[in-house]
């Protein structure tokens, strides 16, 4: 089965090392060419790295990467699982699953394959729990999530470096997509509910469902 | 600014309180603005009229009209949120009542679902977002360090996080309308539970106030991060609920200290807060096993 892993920072190695546990994996990037992507890609651990990138991507929202990369996946054919990272904003994760028409989960904590079906462990609100689905689909890996071994060193691979058209994608799809971005501006300071006693605060935790 | 829906998250029957939070931020936008307010309500089945408690609080909490989108697969879900539970419903919704804003309270479900409903609608996502207004116009916020400009002519799905907003108050009555929601999104299959994870993680520095956050962790079956979850947190700040890397919780509470993220704060000494909160969750626990 061929597995995908989408690669931003350094910490999502961690999801790559899980695509590679489910299948064949290669790794997939969104990114200008640069000595740090390009050395982090090369250096995965996947059997084959893809670099996607164009000017029409520059400074684009969560959905104009997710866009991208859909492209990419669904131009690669065979990929059946794809994992990624769930910090930050955790938004593009989703948004590619929507575009694939895929099932998603977050927070999960490890996945692994068993009768052609994905097992997935993700934390809920009352500890973990586990599901299964029959791939395609896309996991959202925890930052405290297991970290497996990297397994066979595969040395350092080459990067493929794609265009939108390697995607069938076209610079008008994602442009757009500049106007929907937050951009940097001084806003309101974030001041926390204030509880004038332990009392108060214990019944606010409880009406969130937080504290039993 | 036309329709701004809220979707409301249930638990044991009610509203959980950082829904009608964000509501009764919606509500004010909407006076202001002259929209209509929509709390959107998955459910497995339409209440009935002897179960109306609802359909009140969400009225009286800034709603002009409750949405009841009833989905029998949402009969016997895990407790929160997913797309794979919850998505056909805030689909259905959104086709039917096609928002300028769509928002959620910030929790673990809504991490989950918030993006990808934002997708769909090809909408600008805002997680832990401020909407407010300046000038007569909406100004939306991701955090304190970004905003949207121009005059939002597209769709934007937030999240609001705890504590950030008041309720809206108020004894107007709101229209109640119940929508089937159709079809089934491709899902995950719930094998059930599968393990423990630590409801709670007390965040301490190696100091004096260790003991007090152990006595803390132990009553709500937690555990202590000596390091402050490897990020120099202040000592005693309790984070709870699902999280997706242990530290940036559901809710964040900072015991006698106010760092930055926090979403409650209690004034007074942390290692009493600590021990006082410690004693009431325990003797609360007793008084229910009685």
């Amino acid at each position: 089965m061929r597995t995908a892993a989408l690669l931003h920072r350094p910490a999502d190695l961690a999801a790559v090392r899980l695509a590679a546990r489910l299948g064949d994996a290669l790794v997939l990037a969104v990114a200008p060419d640069n000595d740090e992507v390009r050395k982090l890609l090369a250096g995965s651990g996947a059997r084959r790295a893809v670099r996607l990138w164009d000017e029409a991507l520059d400074g684009v929202d969560y959905l104009g990467v997710a866009l991208a990369l859909a492209g990419a996946v669904r131009k690669l054919g065979d990929v059946q699982v794809v994992v990624c990272g769930d910090s930050g904003t955790a938004a593009v994760g989703p948004a590619l699953a929507e575009r694939l028409g895929w099932p998603h989960l977050g927070r999960v904590h490890d996945a692994w394959m068993e009768k052609d079906r994905l097992h997935v462990r993700r934390r809920g609100t009352e500890g973990l729990r586990k599901l299964a689905a029959a791939p395609p689909a896309l996991l959202c890996l925890a930052d405290d999530g297991v970290t497996h071994s990297p397994g066979e060193p595969s040395g350092e691979i080459a990067v493929e470096g794609w265009t939108l058209s390697d995607a069938s994608l076209t610079a008008a799809e994602l442009s757009y997509r500049r106007s929907f971005r937050p951009q940097p501006a001084e806003g309101p300071k974030a001041v926390p509910r204030r509880f004038a006693d332990v009392p108060s605060l214990l019944a606010r935790l409880r009406a969130d469902g937080l504290v039993k | 600014v036309a329709n701004i829906l809220c979707v409301i998250e249930v638990a044991a029957g009610q509203a959980r309180p950082v829904c009608l939070e964000t509501l009764g931020q919606a509500r004010r936008i909407a006076t202001h603005l002259g929209a209509t307010v929509y709390a959107i309500v998955p459910l497995p089945k339409a209440p009935k009229f002897t179960e109306d408690d609802l359909i009140s609080v969400l009225s009286k909490h800034g709603a002009d009209k409750v949405v009841m989108v009833t989905d029998e697969a949402l009969e016997g879900s895990a407790s929160s949120m997913r797309w794979g539970t919850h998505g056909v419903a805030i689909a259905a919704a959104s086709d039917l009542l096609p928002p300028s804003l769509l928002l959620f309270g910030a929790t673990a479900g809504a991490r989950e679902v918030a993006a990808r409903a934002a997708a769909r609608l090809g909408a600008a996502y805002l997680p832990e977002a401020f909407l407010d207004l300046v000038a007569d116009k909406l100004v939306a916020w991701h955090g304190s360090g970004a905003r949207l400009e121009g005059d939002l002519e597209f769709p934007v799905v937030a999240t609001i996080p705890p504590g950030r907003y008041l309720p809206a108050e108020g004894d107007d009555e709101a229209e109640v309308e119940v929508i089937s929601a159709a079809g089934r999104a491709p899902d995950f299959e719930e094998l059930g539970p599968d393990g423990e994870a630590p409801p709670a993680l007390v965040l301490s520095s190696d100091g004096p106030e260790r003991a007090a956050a152990a006595a803390l962790a132990l009553a709500l079956g937690g555990e202590v991060s000596l390091d402050g979850g490897g990020r120099g947190e202040a000592p005693l700040v309790l984070s709870l609920g699902p999280a997706c890397d242990g530290v940036v919780a559901e809710v964040r509470v900072g015991l006698g200290r106010e760092p930055a993220g926090v979403h409650y704060a209690v004034e007074g000494d942390p290692e009493e807060l600590a021990r006082a909160l410690a004693q009431a969750v325990t003797d609360s626990s007793k008084e229910g096993a009685k």
